[in-house]
């Protein structure tokens, strides 16, 4: 005969919570890799004309916002990223949801859409400068086109999978076209619509710096190739650096902006 | 009056014969449109304004998806301020019957009639089967949507949701949102949201049957509760004998597919009820038994079909 006991277990030794020491190990990984290049890059372990050391770029980073010149270049590049954001997400999100909504729309548009999708976005910028010339016209519409597939393709999806009791509750209480829009389809969408965004975003940011490296005379863009040109490598990193932020900015942002207006997502 | 199916000018002839369907001025968000009828109607009542009318006539009603003849041959009137319960086998199509009432379905034949005295009243809400509810909105929010969709000035929609949310006992929860709450307190805000609607005729398709026993029952009385306030003709969908007999004034019972009427039974039980009470009695017991036994056949015919299906 065997008797298996389960004892109890005293709660696990450690002083820290699981999420404090994830925060911590989260810290801490940049910082170690900071630390070996900066050791590697003083001690001649690697070539600094590729890799400066970080003390290096951070010196070149404080010159340049006393300049002004970083926070200049920035402020071009976010201004071209909210416009192109906003020309490309209004006519997703109406096209989106009228395609999720009527089934004739969404056949008329579906066959565009899945043709012109594909197309590497960044093959269009010659396209792009054709039409609206070297001047913020063609940055702005590049950002929209990067903005504009995952958001539209999200939109139409994300009102598709809405379950379908919801409209015909708003159809038995009589909700009109308008109502059923604002009610209904939207809100309904919406967790799915963040997420195409956010996917845009992203596109839009790739655009972006490529549209402002081949064709511009601002932006963070062109900071970096000009930086290439010159050869001014702690010049690159600073920028490149700046860019890292703004991705991480728009994804703390997002992160705020749906606990805000998705409330009821569950936690 | 509001009328599925068409309409002749004589209302005689016009009441008890196969219609063509309704779906004349049909749009994409709703399949079918119920004609109103204004001037020549208000003439027809007057002259009929002698007899008692009741509140839900159907007349040879028949539905069909492709060739799959969802209901056949079903013709009963409804009175006013009765709670009319229908029971079935699965897939005998109660649940399309309440769509077409609903007006999100169509009718392939036949007609319907519904007598709807105040023109301020929308004609019916439902109470759906399972989540039904906006996620994305309030409980109160939830409550008041009918209310808003009909434009009521925002007094009256301040009274009479909060009338209905004290009612079934949500008032606390007014600002919660859906996945805050329990199944059941989802369940009641979805009762609220019809009530607090004020429609002639309120559907309801099995609106507790993915809830526990306990949770139910309350819900049950609950409604008995709210509803003996007005007495509101009520058509109850349900696959549960004693559901029938605890809430429902008279049973009609289905047959399995196609769907058509094998029996009525007339629950001649007093009012304000008390269910657990009503369990006990010998004329429970015997009712059960007399639905059951209707329903006995229908089920097993179900479930051979189903078999058939199947293999």
């Amino acid at each position: 005969m065997s008797v298996q006991t389960i004892a109890s277990r005293p709660e696990a030794a450690s002083r820290l919570s699981a999420r404090a020491r994830d925060r911590l190990l989260n810290v801490a990984s940049p910082l170690a890799l900071l630390l070996v290049w900066e050791l590697c890059a003083r001690f001649g372990l690697i070539d600094t004309r590729f890799f400066p050391a970080p003390s290096s770029v951070l010196s070149t980073l404080i010159d340049m916002l006393h300049s002004g010149e970083l926070l200049t270049h920035t402020g071009i590049s976010m201004q071209r990223l909210a416009y192109g954001t906003l020309l490309g997400a209004v006519p997703a999100l109406v096209l989106g949801i009228a395609m999720g909504l009527n089934r004739s729309i969404r056949a008329l548009f579906d066959p565009l859409i899945a043709a012109t999708y594909p197309v590497p976005k960044s093959a269009i910028l010659p396209l792009a400068l054709l039409i609206f010339g070297l001047g913020e016209g063609s940055k702005i519409f590049m950002v929209a086109i990067g903005v504009f597939f995952p958001l539209v393709i999200n939109t139409t999806t994300g009102v598709l999978e809405i379950n379908k009791i919801y409209l015909d509750v708003g159809r038995n209480y009589k909700a009109n076209r308008w109502n059923t829009f604002w009610t209904i389809a939207l809100p309904g969408a919406l967790p799915v619509i963040m997420t195409g965004l956010r996917l845009g975003l992203g596109i839009g940011l790739v655009l972006l710096a490529l549209a402002e490296m081949m064709v511009a005379k601002s932006g963070l863009g062109y900071l970096i190739w000009s930086a290439w040109s010159t050869f001014e490598v702690e010049q690159m990193y600073v920028a490149l650096f700046a860019i890292a932020i703004i991705g991480i900015l728009i994804t703390l942002a997002f992160n705020e902006l749906e606990r805000i207006i998705i409330p009821w997502k569950a936690e | 009056m509001t009328r599925y199916g068409d309409m002749r000018e004589d209302p005689d002839i016009a009441r008890c014969r196969a219609s063509a369907d309704a779906r004349a001025r049909s749009s994409a968000l709703q399949q079918i449109e119920f004609l109103t009828m204004t001037r020549a109607l208000s003439k027809i009542e007057a002259s009929q304004s002698a007899k008692p009318r009741s509140a839900i006539r159907i007349c040879d009603l028949r539905k069909t998806f492709g060739p799959l003849v969802a209901i056949d041959d079903v013709s009963v009137e409804i009175a006013r301020g009765e709670f009319f319960m229908i029971v079935g086998p699965s897939g005998c199509g109660k649940t399309t019957l309440l769509r077409i009432l609903a007006g999100l379905e169509s009718i392939t034949a036949g007609s319907i009639e519904i007598e709807t005295p105040t023109s301020h009243r929308p004609v019916n809400s439902m109470i759906f089967q399972g989540e039904s509810i906006f996620p994305w909105m309030t409980v109160w929010n939830n409550a008041a949507y009918g209310l808003r969709m009909r434009s009521v000035p925002g007094p009256v929609i301040k009274e009479v949701v909060g009338h209905y949310l004290a009612r079934t006992g949500l008032t606390r929860f007014a600002d919660y949102y859906p996945h805050q709450l329990s199944g059941g307190m989802r369940q009641r805000v979805s009762i609220a949201r019809a009530f607090a609607n004020d429609p002639e005729i309120l559907l309801m398709d099995e609106p507790f049957s993915a809830l526990d026993a306990q949770n139910k029952l309350l819900l049950q009385e609950e409604l008995l509760r709210i509803w003996e306030e007005h007495k509101k003709t009520v058509v109850f969908i349900t696959h549960s004998v004693d559901e029938a007999v605890f809430l429902g004034d008279r049973i009609m019972v289905m047959t399995a597919q196609p769907g058509k009427l094998k029996s009525f039974v007339q629950v001649p039980v007093a009012r304000p009820r008390n269910i657990i009470e009503l369990q006990q009695t010998r004329q429970y017991g015997e009712l059960i038994t007399q639905i059951w036994s209707s329903l006995r056949e229908e089920v097993d015919r179900a479930r051979r079909q189903e078999e058939e299906m199947t293999t």
